[in-house]
């Protein structure tokens, strides 16, 4: 083998070595309940169950029932298998449908910086610096999953939040952008009962690696998102086909032509000015 | 003669019409849980269907 031939391979061998080091793994895995407000004006709150897997330097908060499901469906058409094949699947073994999909990794792709992704009809992502909510320490203590519990409240990009975290567990870190305080984050609710979130099941050991998954993202800004899932609201079927999807015509269950009416998303958070919050 | 010359002109014209409405344009259709319907004419993956699907399920059904 010539010298050049054994460079390359040493090289590539030690860049294999390299990406293997950088990639974290989860060390805890938080699950929490959670409950949602779709629509401003919606009666309900949805739910959905996420989870926050905690590694060394990162950590990534996500949907489980919404992962379930996308295992699903990359499995079905991974071999082969139609639309229907994976509806009918998810009706046999998937998880309820999730309306908050979101994805949040805190110190990814580096430290400091927050990679959000999400769906509206395609998916985005987009990455901002870490920005550590202004938190004031209350008074007040309770015990959440045996684990005894203190208080703090934040505004946070237009929320007020009430949350609960443990100093037994000393990661600084919380359920969707929330972090900062001297440990882990068990409950956290905004003052207008939009939002919360509630710890049920704490793990430790390894539990695979904290990674963004692989698929075609828009790229975007915080505050283009926002836009796109206004607009989206407001007129669905325009939406849609000005995402490059064929023009579509829904009906109701007695067979009328359905109308969309133009609707307000209720946000976690507010980036755009000029919108009331 | 010339009736026999209208009738083959008149099959001509129904088999190009035929082969022309024959052009295959994919119809999709399907219900989300809570009992609309959707259709469009349109070729697109079975990941966009799903895409798609989920994206009217959340805006139709649920509050």
């Amino acid at each position: 083998m010539s010298s050049k031939k054994l460079f390359i391979i040493v090289c590539c061998f030690a860049m294999h070595v390299s990406a293997q080091s950088e990639m974290d793994t989860t060390a805890l895995r938080v699950s929490y309940v959670s409950k949602m407000r779709y629509m401003e004006d919606g009666k309900n709150l949805s739910d959905d169950e996420k989870v926050l897997d905690i590694g060394k330097h990162s950590s990534h908060f996500y949907s489980r029932w919404s992962e379930h499901n996308n295992a699903i469906r990359d499995s079905i058409f991974g071999r082969g298998g139609n639309f229907q094949d994976y509806r009918s699947e998810l009706e046999k073994t998937g998880f309820p449908d999730s309306r908050t999909p979101f994805h949040v990794f805190k110190n990814y792709p580096k430290k400091g910086m927050l990679t959000y992704t999400d769906k509206e009809l395609k998916s985005f992502i987009y990455e901002e610096p870490m920005e550590r909510p202004d938190w004031k320490l209350s008074e007040g203590d309770t015990v959440v999953l045996g684990y005894h519990c203190k208080k703090a409240q934040t505004t946070f990009r237009g929320r007020t939040w009430n949350v609960w975290y443990t100093m037994d567990i000393p990661y600084s870190d919380g359920p969707w952008k929330l972090y900062g305080l001297p440990g882990l984050i068990l409950h956290a609710a905004d003052a207008k009962g939009d939002f919360i979130f509630d710890c049920i099941g704490i793990k430790q050991g390894n539990m695979g690696p904290i990674v963004l998954r692989k698929e075609k993202y828009i790229n975007c800004t915080p505050q283009e998102f926002e836009k796109n899932r206004r607009s989206s609201f407001e007129d669905p079927d325009s939406y849609e086909t000005k995402m490059g999807f064929p023009k579509i015509q829904g009906y109701d269950a007695k067979g009328r032509p359905i109308v969309h009416k133009p609707q307000v998303p209720c946000l976690l958070e507010y980036v755009l000015k000029n919108y009331k919050k | 003669m010339k009736r026999l010359f209208l009738s083959i002109a008149l099959l001509a014209s129904a088999f190009f019409v035929n082969k022309v409405q024959a052009t295959p344009i994919a119809f999709n259709a399907f219900i989300t849980s809570c009992g609309t319907e959707y259709a469009f004419y349109g070729t697109v993956s079975d990941a966009a269907m799903a895409a798609i699907f989920d994206y009217y399920e959340h805006r139709d059904c649920g509050d």
